[in-house]
């Protein structure tokens, strides 16, 4: 009976009740919005991270993946030894840093080299062309960016160097690489210029090959299910303890490191979410306590033949919670949109991976914009449930007959 | 209770409350009873504490002082389930403003009391109809409030009080908001409904209709001034 009254109610008043949906599916936009935030970046950086197929990840002591264009000496070595461990199933030894490339007789652009030998690591996808072969010394993958910043396509030759000498315009010692293919590479940022060689051609590239300086050591582990990531912390532990030079992730791990870095993201999330609740609470409350100044006449005829009070208390409620429930379309629908234009906004900036994304819908994301939108119904209902269990029934017909 | 004990026992009821600082005692000492199947007319100027006297016996107001038994149980000190539930099962209400649901139609407004009180739906329905009948509107069951005249309002009201079968039906100006001949019409109604045996307190300010009632109390100033 309830259920049947309020949906006759919302219905008496339809632009009243559209009105409080756009609103309250408005509010709830940015709410999902918010939420989607919050964990977003790290969702998104957890894909990518999984897409890879590496549990963990050992980098110079201090520092995440490529932060800087520190490395550790002896990599091989400590690949080797890593490698030995019964739960690992490969190691793939990384270069990573900037380099300067040019054209024959061009002008030198700055670049992002990646040296590792495929198809061990899939940190780039070839897109035009082919791609570099094992313990390759003679070709490069290049970036789109770094293809159209040179001017060059699959078949030429670049020049490739440490160092650039600006006063004359010269590479130092420069080494020759001929491009095999352009290729997206996942951790660009926008625009960013990358190329990859074998690690040993980056080795060469960046002075090294002496001391056999790695940037990343990528450790595949023996797929062990749920037991995984437990195994990746406890891998971790071990690289760190056995090799003191040396830091180590897992995925968990470089991710609770990332979340630590994201704490702003957090709190823009936290207050924007909350005030989208505030104004959800505070549209749905005044929306059901004007429906119910108008209607106290109505009420205490319900009252005053026979319908119990906590039966009122329940329409009340429920009217809040029906137009919380009726505004979830217009919220998630709302929403969605919102934060694919937010994202293509944020994601613009130059210092942000092209792969990564701030808004990520996620099952955890939905379930808490439902609950706490629910709960902002119920909150909002409770003012109005609290008018409607204080009604007396006398004084409002006899007010209302005066009226 | 017996069949023939009194179904209202009032003795003494006063009603005093504060409006804009001043204290009114809207009722004084009101001694009243009614007898099952009894017709009973309440008139007096406005302001005599006719329509406070009402609410008292319809279990919506708690008089300040006094003793008050409906259908046996003692009102006084009654808790709000209790009061509820004896609207509910034996008391049907009919007031000056029709006071129906606009977005129900005149089925769903009737078969409000009768959901709340868990009818069966066959029985409730049943129900419904019988009473629509009863007050000659059957062929308007499924017309919102908006598309009926004053008086067919009025009749639906009616079936609503009396969907729940109440032994008393407590009726505060009926007629007040409709003109003479449907006024008629209605208390033709009443008058119809207390011939079948449903014990009726009427409040009104018209000679005509509570002269239809088997007694006739005037009020003046919160207490019963005359009976006949």
């Amino acid at each position: 009976m309830i259920g049947f009254l309020v949906l006759r109610g919302l219905f008496r008043h339809r632009a009243r009740t559209l009105l409080g949906v756009a609103g309250v599916g408005v509010a709830g936009a940015l709410l999902l919005d918010m939420q989607m935030l919050s964990r977003g970046l790290q969702s998104s950086l957890h894909r990518i991270l999984d897409q890879l197929g590496y549990e963990v990840r050992v980098t110079p002591r201090g520092t995440l993946p490529f932060e800087t264009d520190a490395t550790f000496p002896g990599g091989h070595r400590i690949a080797a030894a890593i490698a030995a461990d019964a739960r690992v199933v490969r190691v793939a030894p990384i270069v990573g840093g900037t380099v300067y490339a040019a054209r024959p007789s061009g002008v030198p652009v700055a670049a992002f080299v990646y040296g590792m030998d495929p198809p061990s690591v899939a940190l780039w996808r070839v897109t035009e062309g082919a791609d570099l072969g094992f313990a390759d010394s003679t070709h490069t993958v290049v970036s789109r960016a770094m293809a159209d910043a040179l001017g060059i396509a699959a078949g030429d030759t670049i020049f490739v160097a440490a160092e650039y000498t600006s006063q004359v315009g010269m590479l130092r010692s420069p080494r020759a690489y001929m491009v095999c293919g352009i290729a997206h590479f996942q951790f660009d940022l926008r625009a960013q210029r990358s190329l990859a060689v074998g690690t040993q051609q980056a080795q060469l590239l960046r002075g090294e090959a002496a001391r056999d300086g790695l940037s990343l050591i990528a450790v595949a582990l023996h797929d062990q299910g749920s037991t995984k990531s437990s195994t990746g912390a406890a891998m971790s532990a071990w690289i760190r303890s056995t090799f003191p030079e040396v830091e180590a992730y897992s995925v968990a791990e470089a991710l609770d490191t990332v979340q630590g870095q994201l704490t702003y993201f957090n709190l823009f999330s936290l207050v924007l979410g909350s005030v989208s609740m505030v104004v959800c609470v505070l549209l749905v409350g005044t929306l059901v306590a004007l429906s119910l100044g108008e209607r106290l006449g109505e009420l205490a005829i319900l009252r005053a033949i026979g319908l119990r009070r906590r039966r009122l208390v329940s329409l009340v409620f429920l009217e809040s919670l029906s137009l919380v429930v009726l505004s979830l379309p217009v919220t998630f629908g709302a929403g969605l949109v919102i934060a694919r234009w937010l994202d293509a906004i944020l994601t613009r900036a130059p210092s942000i991976p092209v792969d990564l994304s701030f808004f990520v819908l996620t099952p955890r994301a939905v379930l808490r914009t439902l609950v706490l939108l629910l709960v902002c119904g119920a909150l909002a209902g409770l003012y109005p449930a609290w008018l409607v269990a204080r009604l007396r029934i006398a004084p409002t017909l006899h007010r209302e007959v005066i009226g | 209770m017996k069949v023939t004990d009194p179904i209202v026992v009032a003795r003494d009821l006063c009603k005093d409350y504060v409006l804009d600082g001043h204290d009114i005692h809207a009722l004084r000492a009101v001694s009243l009873s009614v007898q099952p199947g009894e017709f009973v007319s309440i008139m007096g100027p406005s302001g005599c504490g006719k329509s406070t006297l009402l609410h008292l016996l319809g279990a919506v107001d708690v008089p300040t002082s006094g003793e008050l038994r409906l259908f046996g149980r003692d009102l006084i000190g009654a808790t709000d389930a209790i009061r509820t539930e004896l609207r509910l099962r034996h008391l049907g209400f009919v007031f000056q403003r029709f006071f129906l649901l606009p977005m129900l139609t005149a089925g769903e407004n009737v078969a409000l009391p009768a959901l709340e009180a868990r009818l069966p739906k066959t029985e409730r329905d049943a129900r419904v109809r019988e009473v629509l009948t009863t007050v000659g509107l059957a062929h308007r069951l499924r017309h919102k409030p908006g598309q009926l005249s004053g008086g067919e309002q009025q009749r639906v009201a009616i079936a609503r009080a009396l969907v729940n079968r109440p032994q008393l039906l407590l009726a505060d100006e009926p007629t007040g908001e409709l003109d003479e001949a449907t006024g008629t019409q209605i208390a033709q109604l009443l008058q119809s409904l207390h011939t079948a045996g449903v014990a009726i307190v009427l409040v009104t300010h018209n000679p005509e209709l509570a002269a239809r009632a088997s007694r006739r109390l005037r009020m003046r100033d919160g207490h019963i001034e005359a009976e006949s």
